[in-house]
């Protein structure tokens, strides 16, 4: 079943395209992280979305009622969208309680703010007024308010950047877990892709005002539809290539081609899918290495004077000048 | 400094500042079509007058083209100009002075300093004007203590002095603003470079203070040109006075259409004229990144100061005040009947009430129209609201009179339109202020309300209106003290029988009767004290 579904939604701004051609289909009871570059129009897409903003042209449909359309311009009040913004626009002039129960009907207010309280965790701050709040509790407290009303889908937009870093993964954390124990479908809209990775059961990722590549954050990491998606979601090693029939010759060595490509190519292979194996009579070494720690990354060069990057974890801990030898787990090969 | 608060409405009568601050990311929604109700409500009833009255003046006999061109027509435009011109530059020089006073030395009792300078804005022009007659002159105050009988204090003089008075705290109040947004290192480095006092002053907060001098000037040009009270007092034949006594005193009223349209386009090009010669990048809104560090004065130039602001305080506060007691105590001294009119004070109150509430009501759908939906239907929406803040008053009434005589008999005369006339012709006031109040709130407030399931009204209720509630309330006050002092529409749209003081005050002192006179001003300033205060209280915990 799906919650959202975007079709072909343009929008313009005087001269320049937040969206063209936007799709997006949001299945029930998941989390989309929308993730792109800042302008991508992933902010548009949520406005258009909630109703703030009116599409040059498409369809949205949110449920079964499509909300905007041709001839259909559904109010923003009337679409039972949920939304979390980045500064979270608590109202400053209603406690907690007076928040959370404000799009919750008289008869079941008090109930009902006490159920969301408890699932964000803050019973205890009801009585609060927003100032006296943590930027997390606030954030809470957005994501209640935006629950209250049992929404066809919440939206939220950008809603860890006002966070400090070690905050902003707790909340993320806990964001989830939320949206996960209310059973909401939930479009996250973010420029972090190891946020969107994180959070989202599906992340889309937007370029230039449409979506160039859905799936679940694995798939999408391990074979992203572009070398601009790969290296947009992560490190990424791009070389080039000669397909020929069942294989792909690179200068890290001649790799099984089941593709169709054939002739020049772009192979791109992550940090991570690169192993150096130690060996004293090795054709590469060890330029560089930053330690983080939990993993290390190495700059590798190799007897062509080709540098590639490596992603081991602590151990070996290998030294500039160390030889090496390389073995490729995976790679991918984009036509071009 | 506490006295920042009544500006709100009049810093910039144009709006033009805010205007080209408010270039913010479209939003797409069309505003819901009762957000504009009001407004139109509000405005149509006076500008649709104006422009009738032009349609009149165009449409009328020769007898109207030979008012027009007539030598008194010419004479009028000499006196009234140079009236214009004397007041502005008097004005200017004080309030200038007065602010830079204020703001950058190192006086003590700045703050009260600084009440007391701006004190003559609860003053009406024509209580000024009232007190100077009432001191000078062979009848007078000064002739009754003294024995020495000084000339009457009427005329070009009179009303330049009158006037001068009543509008140097609007230049005070605007500099004032403009001094405290200047950068104090630009002054520090001139006088790193060696600079003294005057000449950092002259080079460098000069240059900067133009844009706010440019709008003040156009305030106290349009203040003196529109200005009946004062003048018709000191029998100045100024246009407005003309304009009157044309009005009242002969059955043909196009001579009076006619001047007033000729009054309407010297206002409108005063105001286009100012706009056209102002660069937009000249206006600056970058904050001082410290506190300005006031300049220590030398002993003589500090001696001069205390002495400069101790006159203006005398001339404009202390005078004007003890003359009204004066005449009271005399007045009952001598067994005249100075009882308070009570019903002029209830008209007075209910009719400034009245304007208040609903130019503050009118003015919520203005501001979110002016700063949630900018675009151009809304951008002339505010023009017009500071254009009619702008006209004339006596030629907005003369224009509703004969246009609701013709048109709208049921309401000629009538309270609620004497109430809508007052709202139309002060919602700048309310405007501005609500406007400021409202840019202050986040855009998303309304929106979160939105999502949850309100629809716009419910959504302006709930989030927006409590929100900009403060702001309301000292544009509300704004209103209700301009509305009390307001003098020509009163005299000409009141329904009869109904007085206010302002009324009171000048039909008394027209007829020399200057102890009645002297007590219902006297009332009326204590009356209008009460929400200068309460701005002045705002103000001062906006500030901390």
């Amino acid at each position: 079943m799906t919650a959202i579904h975007c079709h072909n939604v343009s929008r313009a701004f005087d001269d320049v395209v937040a969206l063209r051609d936007f799709d997006l289909e949001v299945p029930v009871g998941t989390i989309v992280s929308l993730v792109g570059p800042s302008g991508s129009g992933k902010t548009t897409a949520l406005r258009v979305i909630a109703g703030f903003d009116m599409p040059d042209a498409g369809t949205v449909v949110i449920g079964d009622r499509t909300v905007v359309g041709p001839g259909v311009n559904i109010a923003p009040e009337q679409r039972r969208v949920g939304m979390v913004f980045q500064d979270y626009a608590l109202f400053p002039h209603m406690t907690v309680t007076g928040n959370v129960g404000y799009g919750v009907d008289n008869g079941q207010r008090a109930e009902r703010v006490r159920e969301v309280l408890d699932l964000v965790g803050l019973a205890e701050m009801a009585d609060r007024m927003p100032h006296e709040l943590s930027g997390g509790e606030q954030q809470r407290v957005a994501l209640a308010r935006a629950l209250a009303p049992e929404p066809h889908v919440v939206l939220l937009d950008e809603p860890f950047s006002n966070l400090d870093a070690p905050q902003r993964e707790k909340m993320r954390r806990d964001v989830r877990i939320i949206l996960k124990n209310a059973g909401a479908t939930a479009v996250f809209v973010t420029h972090d892709q190891s946020e969107a990775l994180v959070v989202g059961d599906i992340v889309a990722v937007m370029r230039e005002g449409r979506v160039v590549q859905t799936g679940p954050p694995h798939v999408v990491y391990a074979a992203p539809s572009s070398p601009w998606v790969a290296s947009f979601l992560g490190d990424s090693v791009l070389i080039e290539g000669v397909a020929s029939t069942g294989q792909v010759e690179t200068f890290l060595g001649v790799f099984p081609h089941r593709g169709r490509e054939e002739g020049p190519v772009d192979v791109m292979i992550r940090p991570e899918w690169i192993h150096p194996y130690p060996d004293d009579g090795g054709d590469a070494f060890v330029v560089d290495r930053e330690f983080y720690g939990h993993d290390q990354m190495l700059l590798i060069e190799l007897p062509g004077g080709q540098r590639v990057q490596s992603r081991i974890g602590p151990r070996p801990l290998l030294d500039p000048g160390d030889r090496v030898n390389l073995g490729v787990d995976e790679f991918v090969v984009f036509g071009k | 400094m506490t006295v920042q608060a009544p500006i709100e409405g009049h810093n910039d009568p144009l709006g033009a500042e805010e205007m080209a601050t408010t270039a913010r990311r479209p939003r797409a929604r069309r505003p819901p079509w009762w957000l504009w109700a009001a407004p139109v409500l509000i405005l149509i009833p006076v500008l649709v007058p104006v422009a009738a009255l032009f349609l009149r003046v165009l449409g009328a006999t020769e007898s109207a083209w030979a008012t027009l061109f007539s030598i008194r027509t010419a004479e009028l435009l000499v006196r009234s100009s140079l009236l214009v011109v004397l007041v502005t530059t008097t004005s200017l020089i004080v309030g200038v002075a007065a602010s830079w006073i204020l703001v950058r030395s190192n006086l003590r009792w700045k703050s009260v300093w600084g009440v007391l300078v701006a004190m003559p804005l609860v003053i009406p022009s024509y209580v000024i004007a009232l007190s100077y007659l009432a001191a000078s002159g062979p009848r007078g105050l000064i002739a009754d203590l003294t024995g020495v009988g000084l000339p009457v204090a009427s005329g070009l003089g009179g009303a330049w002095v009158a006037l001068t008075l009543s509008t140097y705290p609007y230049v005070f109040l605007i500099t004032a603003a403009a001094l405290r947004r200047i950068d104090p290192s630009l002054e520090e480095a001139a006088a790193g470079l060696g600079a003294h006092t005057w000449r950092a002053f002259r080079t460098v907060a000069l240059p900067q203070l133009r844009p706010s001098m440019g709008a003040a000037a156009l305030l106290v040009g349009l203040y003196t040109l529109s200005d009946f009270g004062a003048v018709s007092l000191m029998r100045f034949d100024a246009f407005t006075r003309v304009i009157y006594a044309q009005y009242s005193g002969r059955l043909d009223r196009t001579p009076a259409a006619v001047l007033s349209v000729v009054l309407i386009l010297i206002a409108l090009a005063l105001i286009f004229g100012e706009e056209r010669t102002r660069g937009r990048s000249a206006y600056y809104t970058q904050r001082p990144s410290r506190p300005l560090q006031p300049r220590t004065l030398r002993p003589g130039a500090r001696a001069g100061a205390i002495t400069f602001l101790g006159v203006i305080v005398i001339l404009g506060v202390v005078v004007p005040v003890s003359v009204l007691v004066a005449w009271v105590v005399r007045g009952a001294s001598l067994g005249m009947a100075v009882s308070v009119d009570w019903g002029a004070v209830g008209g007075s109150l209910v009719a400034s009430a009245l304007a208040a509430v609903v130019a503050s009501a009118a003015a919520i759908p203005i501001a979110v129209l002016a700063v949630r939906y900018t675009n151009r239907a809304t951008r002339w929406l505010e023009r017009s609201v500071y254009v009619t803040f702008s006209l004339p008053h006596i030629t907005v009434a003369l224009a509703v009179v004969f246009f609701s005589v013709n048109f709208l008999e049921p309401l000629y005369q009538s309270l609620a339109l004497l109430v809508v006339v007052y709202a139309a012709i002060f919602l700048a006031q309310a405007t501005g202020s609500a406007r400021a109040a409202l840019l202050q709130v986040n855009p998303n407030l309304e929106e979160a309300a939105r999502s949850l399931g309100k629809g716009p009204l419910a959504a302006l209720r709930d989030v927006t209106v409590p929100l900009i509630w403060k702001g309301l309330l000292a544009g509300g006050a704004l209103v209700f003290l301009t509305t009390m002092k307001e003098l020509p529409v009163t005299l000409i749209l009141r329904p009869t029988g109904f007085s206010t003081l302002a009324v009171r005050v000048w039909s008394a002192a027209d007829e020399l009767f200057y102890a009645r006179a002297a007590a219902s001003a006297l009332v009326l300033l204590l009356v209008a004290a009460v929400p200068m205060y309460f701005l002045v209280i705002r103000n001062r915990e906006y500030v901390s």
